[in-house]
């Protein structure tokens, strides 16, 4: 899948500052990222907000990247201050994520890497996430808790792969707190959970749901569809106010994800927790981690919602690294996948 | 389109030719390129080919029904679209540097 380049080629490549565009849509967010050797040039980001109640389906979302992409492009590359010429490689997703939204991105960076002569690299969406926290937060070998509305993953580097210790059996963690957003008719804008993350500050009363730890695997169906058949009634009473589920439901479902991320680091010996993905920009979860990494003497590194939700810098970081590691993709193997795990990737950019 | 021909399940084969002009045929090459990587989607019984004369792209859309042929050249046509306004925006292609060869 990977061709690896002449060694006259890489040297050349090691010796001069390298700039990488990423191109990022396999979610309701198109963002277009370039960075230069660790340097974020521009970044720029839209998202795809539905209305209240309402998930983004994956064909209004390719059109709304179809829509945006192109204006974020040049927003990218006026920002960063840089000629198509400057470039070295163009990034994009592979996968994981939505096909229609993926390949509408990928059609993009297919084209502009023909029309300025340019190799391409197919990243894993999961893999920027975890390069991008560790440029950003300095984190040298860190447990990762990959959070987001599509994943939920606890992953450590072991021998040249992202390793996945733990994850979800069912659905992401992110879209627990989206659904339940939308059972309570919350806003999605900015986005479902950090409306959620508001109004729990308000909660006082916790009510007590499944908890859902199973070895090293977590389960957040059954508390989605607890508190579906449960939350009419228990507001229509009086019992509970919405404060109160928004704070019992976040209090449940990261008790979870630091009992098993602290498995994970007992396991490994690690003393460090990195939290990447969009919900990795809950502060109440940033708080809950550190809590637990205090206990045990141990470093938490987090970031704020520009490089913790999807966006185009962390497509552009991975692809920055395969390429100085010499791994361009062929032009016949750009194509997209819904499904591609963590530990598919070959890292050979780390020791 | 034309719905005469039989296809393989022995159902009146549902076709549709388009021809798009680019500005050169390097341009229609490149339109091409980007849109044929991707594979058919799983459950979908369209099949689709290319071919390039001087500056036209033509593509030909083949689908077992006409509700299906509908389907496939709707969201054909959103990503046809999306790749020429990429051409127009940020091209026109640069000059082919030779590849360095790999041993």
């Amino acid at each position: 899948m990977s061709e690896i380049y002449g060694k006259d080629k890489l040297k050349v490549q090691q010796d001069k500052m390298v700039v990488i565009i990423g191109l990022e849509g396999s979610a309701n967010k198109i963002g277009i990222g370039i960075i230069e050797d660790g340097r974020v040039l521009a970044n720029p980001r839209r998202t795809y907000v539905t209305p209240p109640g309402q998930g983004f389906i994956p064909h209004d979302t390719a059109k709304h990247h179809q829509a945006n992409v192109l204006e974020v492009l040049h927003k990218a590359l006026a920002e960063a201050d840089i000629s198509p010429q400057q470039i070295d490689a163009i990034a994009y997703t592979k996968g994981p994520g939505m096909a229609a939204p993926l390949i509408s991105v990928a059609v993009v960076a297919r084209t502009i890497a023909q029309l300025w002569d340019k190799p391409i690299v197919a990243v894993n969406h999961c893999i920027g996430h975890i390069e991008m926290g560790r440029l950003i937060t300095g984190a040298e070998n860190p447990t990762v808790l990959y959070v987001s509305g599509g994943n939920t993953q606890i992953i450590a580097y072991l021998e040249k792969k992202y390793r996945i210790f733990g994850e979800t059996i069912d659905i992401a963690v992110g879209n627990c707190l989206d659904r339940f957003a939308r059972i309570l008719m919350l806003s999605n804008d900015p986005s479902p959970g950090y409306n959620i993350e508001q109004m729990a500050k308000k909660g006082k009363k916790y009510l007590s749901l499944p908890y859902c730890v199973k070895g090293m695997d977590v389960s957040f169906s059954g508390i989605l569809s607890y508190l579906e058949e449960r939350a009419d009634k228990l507001l229509k009473t009086g019992q509970y106010t919405k404060a109160d589920l928004c704070f019992s439901l976040q209090e449940t479902l990261f008790a979870m994800l630091v009992e098993t991320t602290e498995r994970a680091m007992a396991h490994c010996g690690s003393q460090e927790v990195l939290i990447c993905g969009g919900v990795g920009c809950n502060l109440r979860l940033q708080e809950m981690m550190g809590m637990m990494c205090k206990e045990r003497g141990a470093k938490l590194y987090a970031t704020d919602e520009s490089f913790c939700i999807d966006n185009g810098a962390m497509i552009a970081q991975a692809g920055y690294l395969m390429f100085k590691a010499g791994t361009t993709t062929p032009f016949q193997d750009t194509w997209v996948t819904q499904r591609y795990r963590t530990d598919d990737v070959p890292v050979t950019w780390r020791e | 389109m034309d719905s005469d021909e039989e296809n393989v399940s022995g159902l009146p084969a549902a076709v549709v030719k388009l021809e798009i002009p680019y500005n050169s045929s390097r341009e229609a090459e490149i339109v091409r390129n980007s849109l044929q990587v991707d594979p058919e989607p799983k459950r979908s019984q369209s099949l689709k080919t290319f071919n390039v004369r001087e500056n036209l792209l033509c593509v030909e859309i083949r689908s077992p029904d006409v509700r299906q042929l509908r389907t496939a050249v709707n969201s054909f046509m959103d990503l046809v679209h999306l790749a020429t306004k990429t051409v127009d925006q940020f091209g026109p292609p640069v000059q082919r540097t030779k590849k360095v060869c790999s041993q």
